[in-house]
């Protein structure tokens, strides 16, 4: 984890610092708002007052510390993958409805698969079509779960 | 002996055919989702979650879910040992002597030694859990509402302060947990929080929904970042047979004060606020290398270094379940997941629960007791099979995880946007990881928190709006004042180290414990 030797500072922490604050000034607004200077000790709004607070509180240490001299920082990774990875949850979400189940997890393991660096094609297009039909078959015939059956006619 | 006679009808109900077999179901399943890479008990019981959701016997359903628990413990020390990527921080410390032990060809005995320690740790700390459990139920039922509230905070704290590498972190992680369970409708007037003019937030964030995203799909998308990185390797089991090379006569000798060391460890420290099994697995690990003769076997793959914390880590799991049944405070990330699934079931566990449900309670304590054995029995002849569940490619074991979390927020929450918002959950999951901010805190805040609220505005409606209700009783104020001790744990060895006149950066900054995950 550590980057000793390695004087060169990354800004993540910094920038990751700027916006918790940020959020949490832009929540604790929310919340005091919400409350309408009624913060009464047994009503609803002052958890939320309390929270943000602290929120802020913590946020701004946090800052604090790593505008610091750096002591240890995150090892540097690849954001490609996932983000890529992240591309392919975003469309089996929306196919999940549309194009059900089965059909929608398929495309989704051959495509995240290759994401994570699989290449072996016709391995993953039996993971593809057997664990998806299996566990709707499980989940909706023996478990009597719903899951969206789409285009298949199953 | 009241117990023995409330235990004798759970092991009475649990021994019926069909709840054996539910105890079988979850000890193989726990086993199999365990051993993989990278999941934990409470990713483990999150994803089974969906699998019980059309079972009406709750019954069933916890004996099913001690075995997923025990299984994905005992599965976690399997990966550990063979493969050096320990599944939950508290296979972190079996890790190091087993993986060691593995590569100079004693697999066998350090899974050997993983198993007989864990079965003996959790025979004896379920008896410890069956002898406290009522007593301290019985206490409880004399907590008033500052109690649970003063409670509440101090298992959040101490969690906190004990966990991870940095207090602020800690804090910014349980702020955030806090901040999630305050989304949606105030349980006591109906007034909407931090809905944002949303319907879809109303309900507020399933704990479901923020397991799956911060495990999940987070702990995927950071593998994701890491490709490469990742030990790939399984260690081979030796050839031969499936009778030989398991434990030798010395190595008998050489675990049982361990196991046994490792148990009184493991049983309190997870019976305290203190985050579960990490400290106690680190406690004896540490314990058992300064104890040992043979001092310099240790890193290079000494039993005792499996045997103790396997044991501990076992034990611990007993102890969580004493403040988790009896005051219906979890003290572990897996202990709040747990507490999620009481509450799917409308069973609110704490003092009530020993009265309400008896026959309940002490089933799920007889199913300790058989899920042990079954874990016996079943596992260590499988080995192979779980070595092969080890082999599975990584792509396609990550695609399917990532296809079960999805398949798990759907079938609880029935909506798309609950996808997503897992999703979102699980980006910012991978950000703490990235950023290493611990990821218990956020789970115990979101369960923790609204208790937390709950106590706190009832006291102050008994007390008619005196705050002075939280230190009039000794028990609240010693339990508030153990709060704000907790917060100065971590940062004791630098007191210490200042007292004694020495440099403080000579010594750890912090008092360090992975994570329960």
């Amino acid at each position: 984890m550590s980057t000793a030797t390695e004087p060169v500072r990354r800004p993540g922490p910094v920038i990751l610092g700027a916006v918790l604050l940020t959020a949490g000034i832009a929540l604790l607004w929310t919340a005091i708002r919400a409350s309408g200077g009624d913060l009464g000790l047994a009503g609803p709004r002052l958890a939320p007052v309390l929270v943000t607070a602290a929120w802020v509180v913590v946020a701004a240490a946090y800052l604090v510390i790593q505008l610091r001299p750096a002591t240890e920082q995150p090892e540097p990774i690849r954001v490609s993958t996932p983000a890529g990875v992240a591309a392919c949850l975003a469309g089996f979400a929306v196919a999940l409805e549309y194009a059900g189940f089965v059909v929608s997890a398929a495309v989704f393991v051959v495509a995240v698969a290759r994401v994570l660096g699989s290449r072996h094609l016709v391995r993953d297009l039996v993971v593809a079509v057997v664990l998806p039909l299996a566990v709707y078959l499980c989940f909706t015939r023996l478990l009597d779960i719903f899951l969206p059956a789409g285009v298949l006619p199953l | 002996m009241n117990v023995f006679g409330d235990l004798l009808g759970g092991f009475g109900t649990v021994l019926s055919p069909e709840y054996l077999l539910y105890a079988a179901i979850g000890v193989t399943l726990g086993t199999f989702v365990g051993v993989l890479p990278g999941i934990g008990p409470a990713l483990t019981i999150a994803l089974l979650l969906p699998v019980t959701f059309s079972l009406d016997d709750p019954i069933g359903t916890f004996i099913m879910f001690a075995g997923i628990y025990y299984g994905a413990m005992y599965g976690g020390s399997t990966t550990s040992i063979l493969l050096n990527t320990p599944g939950e921080s508290a296979s972190v410390a079996t890790a190091i002597e087993g993986h060691q032990m593995a590569r100079r060809g004693r697999a066998k005995a350090a899974l050997a030694t993983a198993a007989v320690g864990s079965f003996v740790a959790g025979t004896i700390s379920t008896l410890l859990l069956s002898l406290f459990a009522q007593p301290v139920a019985r206490l409880a039922t004399t907590f008033r509402a500052a109690d649970y509230f003063a409670l509440a905070l101090l298992a959040m704290v101490a969690v906190t302060a004990l966990v991870g590498r940095s207090l602020v972190r800690g804090l910014m992680s349980l702020v955030f947990g806090l901040f999630l369970a305050l989304v949606g409708i105030d349980g006591l007037t109906g007034q909407a929080r931090f809905t944002f003019g949303t319907m879809e937030l109303l309900e507020g964030v399933d704990v479901v929904v923020v397991i799956v995203g911060l495990f999940a799909i987070g702990e995927t998308l950071y593998v994701a970042a890491r490709l490469g990185h990742l030990p790939e390797h399984v260690r081979p089991l030796e050839p031969g047979s499936a009778r030989d090379g398991w434990m030798t006569r010395d190595d008998w000798r050489r675990s049982w004060r361990p196991w046994l060391r490792g148990t009184a460890v493991g049983f309190p420290f997870g019976a305290l606020p203190s985050g579960g099994a990490d400290v106690p697995t680190f406690l004896s690990y540490t314990y058992e290398k300064h104890r040992a003769k043979n001092r310099d076997e240790f890193g290079k793959g000494a039993i005792e270094g499996v045997a103790g914390p396997e044991a501990a880590n076992n034990a611990a799991f007993s102890g969580v379940l004493v403040p988790l049944l009896t005051l219906g405070i979890p003290t572990s990330a897996t202990a709040a997941v747990m507490l999620a699934a009481f509450q799917i079931f409308n069973l609110q566990p704490g003092p009530q629960l020993f009265d309400n449900s008896p026959e309940l309670v002490w089933a799920l304590i007889a199913s300790l007791y058989v899920g042990n054995v079954l874990l016996l029995v079943l596992n260590l002849p499988l080995i192979r099979v779980w070595v092969k569940v080890l082999q599975i490619p990584r792509p396609v074991l990550y695609a399917g995880i990532l296809v079960f979390a999805t398949l798990g927020v759907y079938a609880a929450t029935g909506s798309v946007n609950q996808v997503f918002l897992a999703y979102a959950i699980g980006v910012v999951g991978f950000g703490m990881r990235h950023f290493d901010f611990p990821i218990a805190p956020v789970i115990l805040g979101l369960i923790l928190g609204p208790m937390l609220e709950l106590q706190f505005r009832r006291a102050l409606l008994v007390s008619n709006g005196d705050l002075t209700t939280f230190v009039s009783r000794p028990l609240t104020a010693g339990l508030l004042a153990l709060a704000v001790l907790a917060l100065a744990v971590p940062y004791l060895p630098r007191v210490v180290a200042r007292l004694r006149g020495r440099r403080p950066e000579e010594e750890p900054r912090k008092l360090v414990f992975a994570e329960d995950d």
